[in-house]
This record gives structure tokens, sequence and C-alpha cells, in this order.
């Protein structure tokens, strides 16, 4: 038998590092909120100050928490999917399904100790740094302390810990279930399918969504940013609900481009997505959660900082501090969705050398592998754009409303577009780049190796 | 002059693997095929059977040595390059069959046609697998399908545009005596009816008795050739090999290529056994450096 874990870890080590990388990111921003917040706490800062570094560090922080512990939770489980054959082998080999979770859950912690050591001074740095932004636009008054302590920590890091370790329970629950016949099968070939549990969480979400947006227009319409942080946790809990169906949203856009990308070579991408689309589905997740906030967080920006400018009619620097601040937070939590995106499609595509060589064995040129993957991009990045929207439109419409009376901001569609634009350079990048990689054994040597 | 083109002429082809430990698959070999025959290629496991078959046809790029297929030389250092010459002309039963996963019996048979964007012959295709005894099973995904029967299919997908050239690495080696039958007898009929050049690796001597010639490796070199082979003298051949330890001569010949009668030692065991999976050796040498 082949020397199953050494041989895997070479291969897995772009999952790992994606992993890591994610962990580290999730952590460092966190910790940053989690350091205002512990300042804010402090004795001796005043009311006005405590307020404002709260809100900042709880409005923000806390939807970031929701991305940040989807993006880790769905990095980590592919992680463990990739694995499905080897574990298969192993509980083949007589592995018990206790050895099989502990396992995973062994190696879940050493990730997070080894992304939390470098995340806390980072994430402290990030902290000073948005403290200093508060500072310089008087929101907070200069005489305020950077502190930290054991708040910071536990909030900072509670969030990517808990996350890890619910994906590593839950995904090392369902390898160990498996029958050692029928996952040797399922790493062969197919989906398992969405399980009834995550089909009901898809669906709850999405109903908090709606019912967060319903909330932004009726009862919590003139709130200040307590409506804007309703209005943004509308986009990002319909967002995770639809990320949460990825599997079936990435079918139902192979079905309806399926004549297209038949007519065009992409006669291969059309049966992958139909009949394999879990890689698909994971990268179309982060998308869908990265188009979603990203145009939610930024439209709403634009509709409060219109209305702001109505109430004011004078725009101060401090308005001007506020906003990029804001801006800036949005960027940092924007960055780790794009992040999530680039680290799965990297990794999904280049655990896909054996395929790919597969195709290369009977005549497919790199070229039109690559063509073909090209199209299956397509597919992730429409399916991604449309639902994702749709989802920052739960919260973009009701706040609109809420602040201006029309349904639409009258910011136009720049932004959209510029959203739009950078998600297809990311992913399109992300996975050619590493189609090129996956293709540079040879296609004998990728078989084998 | 109009000499008559082989299907497939390696001319010193050598493959070495390995950095430190040098293993030499292939050793200064040098073969022609001409068009219309079938060859079988026997030898120990390791002593480059596969990479004799990978490097002809391109799977692989041999270290030196020349390559040519009906006239044209193979061009390795462009995989784009040599997939578009291979494909339409070479069709390859791999010994681990190599099914796309994600496609159907059916689609799997289709696809090198769909690849080389040549007209598809649904009619062979379908009678092709008849032949092969999966008829009801079109629609079925290949790990639905029992070994055996993906191995079917694969023969069925490499032989289905009518490669001029077709190379099977151990293609009965997952079937039984009367299914491995029945694709011998299709890959003779492929040689005799259309005129392909078929190059077989087995380690059956029943099977290899199906072709026109047997190629014996060992040590990366052709150590032997007979022509009209019959099961039992392949048999006392390959026992032959066995007793005189071929698998563990390490280097120091010629390195000529050719018939080498020196290893034959015709009568030992010949005792008619038709398979001998037991008497498989791995051969472990340090190939000639240099
Ligand atoms: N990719 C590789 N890397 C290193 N060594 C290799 C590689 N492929 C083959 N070899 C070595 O080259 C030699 C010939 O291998 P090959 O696969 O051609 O043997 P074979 O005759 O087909 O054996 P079998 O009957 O077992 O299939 C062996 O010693 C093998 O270990
Ligand atoms: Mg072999």
């Amino acid at each position: 038998m082949r020397t199953v874990s050494l041989s895997n870890l070479r291969h897995r080590r772009a999952a790992y590092l994606a992993s890591f990388l994610n962990l580290f990111l999730g952590g460092a921003i966190l910790t940053g909120f989690a350091a205002l917040y512990e300042t804010g706490s402090a004795p001796g800062v005043s009311k006005d100050d405590r307020s404002a570094l709260q809100t900042t560090a709880l409005v923000i922080g806390g939807w970031g928490a929701l991305i940040i512990a989807f993006g880790t939770a769905a990095t980590l489980s592919l992680t463990v999917q990739q694995r499905e054959k080897e574990i298969a082998l192993l509980k083949a080999a007589g592995a018990l399904p206790r050895q099989i979770r502990r396992m995973i859950m062994v190696e879940t912690a050493i990730l997070l100790v080894a992304a939390a050591i470098p995340a806390v001074p980072a994430g402290l740095g990030v902290g000073h740094g948005m403290l200093a932004m508060l500072k310089s636009s008087h929101q907070v008054s200069h005489g305020v302390d950077f502190k930290f302590g054991a708040t910071t920590l536990t909030m900072g890091l509670g969030d990517i810990v808990v996350a890890a370790l619910v994906a590593a329970v839950a995904t090392g629950r369902r390898a160990a279930k498996q029958s050692t016949a029928a996952s040797l099968v399922a790493a062969a070939t197919e989906d398992a399918g969405m399980s009834r549990k995550r089909k009901i969480g898809a669906v709850v979400l999405i109903l908090l969504g709606l019912d967060d947006a319903v909330m932004t227009a009726t009862l919590m319409k003139n709130e200040g940013y307590d409506t804007m942080e309703i209005a943004g946790q509308a986009c990002i809990l319909t967002g995770i609900g639809l990320a949460l169906l990825a599997p079936v949203l990435i079918r139902i856009t192979a079905a309806a481009l399926g004549p297209l990308m038949r007519r065009s070579g992409g006669y291969l991408a059309e049966a992958e997505l139909r009949r394999h689309s879990r890689p698909a589905a994971g990268v179309l997740m982060p998308v869908i959660l990265f188009v979603s906030l990203a145009n939610g967080a930024l439209y709403e920006q634009f509709i409060q900082d219109d209305a702001n400018r109505a109430l004011h009619t004078v725009v101060t620097a401090d308005d001007k501090g506020v906003q990029t601040l804001s801006f800036l937070v949005t960027g940092m939590i924007a960055l780790f969705a794009a992040v999530v995106v680039a680290n799965i499609a990297v990794s999904s595509t280049l655990h896909r050398r054996r395929e790919f060589g597969q195709r290369r064995l009977i005549g497919v040129t790199p070229g039109e592998v690559r063509r073909a993957l090209s199209w299956e991009t397509c597919a992730i990045l429409v399916a991604g754009l449309v639902f994702g929207t749709l989802a920052a439109l739960v919260g973009v419409i009701p706040f609109s409303y809420a602040r201006t009376g029309d349904f639409l901001p009258d910011q136009g569609l720049g932004v959209f577009l510029a959203v739009g634009a950078g998600i297809i350079v990311l992913t399109f990048a992300a996975c050619l780049g590493a189609a090129r990689r996956a293709m540079r054994v040879s296609a004998l040597a990728a078989i084998n190796g | 002059m109009t000499a008559m083109e082989d299907a497939l002429r390696l001319e010193s082809v050598s493959k070495t693997f390995g950095d430190q430990v040098k293993v030499a698959a292939l050793d200064q070999v040098s073969l022609g095929l001409p068009y219309g025959t079938f060859t079988a290629v026997m030898g120990p496991s390791g002593s480059g059977k596969s990479t004799l078959l990978n490097c002809a046809s391109g799977l692989e790029r041999a270290d030196s040595g020349r390559i040519v297929i009906g006239g044209q030389e193979l061009d390795t250092s462009d995989e784009t390059a040599a997939t578009r010459f291979r494909r339409g002309r070479i069709g390859f039963v791999f010994q681990a069959f190599n099914l796309l996963p994600t496609l159907t019996v059916w689609q799997n048979v289709l696809l090198p046609a769909r690849i080389a964007g040549t007209a598809v012959d649904k009619r062979r295709a379908r009678a092709l697998l008849e032949r092969v005894g999966l008829a009801d099973r079109l629609n079925h995904r290949p790990a639905e399908l029992s070994g055996g029967q993906q191995q079917r299919v694969a023969i069925a997908r490499a032989i289905v545009n009518r490669p001029a050239l077709l190379f099977a690495d151990e293609p009965t080696g997952a079937l039984d005596s009367a299914r491995a039958a029945e694709v011998l007898m299709l890959l003779g009929e492929s040689v005799r009816e259309f005129g392909q050049t078929v190059v077989m690796v087995t380690h059956d001597p029943v099977a290899a008795a199906y072709a026109d010639r047997v190629l014996f490796l060992a040590d990366g070199r052709i150590v032997e050739e007979m022509r009209a082979p019959q099961a039992t003298g392949v048999a006392a051949r390959m026992a032959a090999f066995r007793q005189s330890g071929t698998g563990t001569d390490s280097g120091g010949g010629s390195g000529a290529t050719g018939h080498d009668a020196g290893h034959s030692a015709a009568g030992h065991g010949a005792t008619g056994q038709h398979s001998y999976p037991a008497g498989r050796t791995d051969s472990h040498y340090t190939g000639s450096a240099a």
C-alpha cells in the first residue's frame, strides 16, 4: 500500500497553508476589534469615548465575526474533504472512527495554535491603528490609552477557535461515520449531497436575514447606526444562508449554462459541475459571501453618508475620518473574504492535479484543460454574482428605503461593477494560476504522485 | 528509395529514473514495428515494459534516442503539440484504466473523438461495448463498475477511433479467461481487418500467443524476440528468465539491442503453465550510470 500520509502531506500543503492564512487573518482582524472594545471598557474612559469605541468594535466586529467564522469553517472542512480518500484508506486499514476524529482534532488544534501566535501581535497592531484613526477624526479623545488583556484574547481568538473546533467536530464526525466501502466509493466519485441539517440551517439563516430586512424598513427605521447594523446583518445572514446552498446553486447554474458550455468546448466542465459539484461549490461559497458583503457594506455606507450630508449640510474633516475608517474596516473584512476565495480556489484546483492528469493522458491538451476550467469558473462567478447581489439587496433595499424613501440608492452601478470586476479577476487568476501549477508535472507523474 | 516506413520505430531510446539511485528503465532500445502487426511485450515486473509504451507513445519523455511514428518523429518538448500529434493516431489502454469518474461509460468511450474533434461513430461505439459485454452499462459511472468492467471500457475507448497505433498495458490483467480471450480476439481483428498496429504488454503467455511476435524485456533491454509464439513456448522462455535471474543481472553488456540469445535456455520448466502471477520478481538494480 502507498505510504498514505506522507505522500498526501506534500499535496495537502496548499490546503494547510490556506487554513493557516485564514485563521491568522481572521484572528488578527478580530483581535484588533477586541482590543478596541477592551480599550473602551477600561476605567477612566469617558462615556462618549466608551460608546464610540464599543460601537465600532461591536457593530463591525460583530458581522465581521460571522464572516470570519464561516470562512474559517469552510476552509477547514475543505482541508478534511480533500483527505477523504486518505481517511477511507486509513479506515480500510483498521483505523477506528475515534482515532480519525482525534487525528482531525489534533491537527486543527496545531493549526489554531500556529495561527494564533502571530495573529495576536498583528491584531494589536490593527487595533492600535484603528484607535489612532478614531483619535485623529476626533471620535475618541486623545487621552485614551490603548489597552489589551484577557478580554482581547478571548474575544479576538474565541471566534476562530469556536469556528475551527465546530468545523473539526462536524467534518470529523462525518468522515468517521461513513462506512469504509462507502467512503472509498464517495471519495472516488460523487457529492455526498447536502445534509438535512445544512439545508435547514441555510433556510433559517435566510429567514433571519429577511427578518432583519423587514426590521430595517420598519421598527428599526430611525435608529441611526443601529439601523445600519441591522441592514448589514441582513446582507450577511442571507449571504451565508445562500452560500450554504452553494451545491444546489452551482448545479442550477450549470444546467442553465449547459447548452452554451457544450457548444463552446465546455463539455467536460458541464459534466464536472453537474456530477461533481463539490469543488465548485466550495469556491462559490466565499464568492457569494464576498459579493454580498462588499456590495452590501459599501452601498449602505454610501446611503448613510448621503443621509448624514443631508442632515449636517457641512461635511467636516471628522465626517471624512469616520468614512475613511469605516471603508477601511469594510475593506479589511472584504479582504478576508477575498483571501478565503483565493485560498479555496487555489487549493481545490491544485487538488485536481490527478484529474487533470487523467484528461491529459487521454489526449486533452493543457490549454483545453484550462479552457474547461475557465468554463467552470464562469459558472461559479455567474452564480456568485447573481446570488451574492441578491443577498446584498436584501439589506440595501430596506436600508435605502429607511433613509431615503427610495428602494434603490442613487449611487449608480460603479461600486457594483468594481466589486464584480475584482472578484472576477481574483477568481480567474487563482483558478487558472493554480491549474498551470497543477500541470507543471507530467501527466503520468500527476496520476501516480 | 521507397522503403516501407514502420508504424513505429525506436532508435536507441533510453530512459533513466531517479536522482541518487539511477534505474535504467530503458537502455538503448531499438525496434521497428511494421504496419498491421500485433506485438506482445513481456518481461519481469520492473523490466521497463510500461516505460517502453509510455515513451513510445509520447506520454513520457525519453532521455535520448529517436521515436518515429508513421514516418514522423515524435517531439515531446511541447506537451500541446505532442498531445495533438497523439490523439487520432494513438490509442492507449492504461494499466490503471484511467476512466474519467464524472463521465458515464458511454461518454468515456466517445470522449477521444470529442476531444479530437472528429466524427463520433456511435454505431461502432455501441457495437464495441456490446462486444465486450457492457451494452447494458452505458449509463453507469466508472465507480459503479468492477475492475474488469472498467478495463473493458478502457479498451473500447482506445480502439473506437481506429487509431493507427494501439498501445495496451496489460489489457487483460483484470479479466477472466473468457473475457480476456474476447478482448484479445478484438485486438487481433483490429490488426487484420483495419491494419492497425498493436503493441501489448502482458504477463500471460496465453495472451502473448495471440500476437505475431513477442519481445522479451529485461533490465530495460530487449533480450529476445519470438515469432509466431505459442503459449507453451512463451511460458518456457519466461520460466527460463526467472531461472537465470535476469532480473538481477546488472548491465555490463554491450547495450546492443536485438536478439540476445544468451539468456534463452529453452526447455527449462516447459510445463505449459499458462500464467504465473507468483513468479513475478521485482528487479532491483542500479543501472549503468553515464
Ligand atoms: N516515475 C518513476 N520514477 C522512478 N522510477 C520509475 C518510474 N517509473 C518506473 N520506474 C522504474 O523503472 C523501472 C521500469 O518500470 P516499468 O513500470 O516500466 O516496469 P514494468 O515492466 O511495466 O513492470 P510491471 O510489470 O510491474 O508493470 C522499474 O524499476 C521502476 O521502478
Ligand atoms: Mg507496467
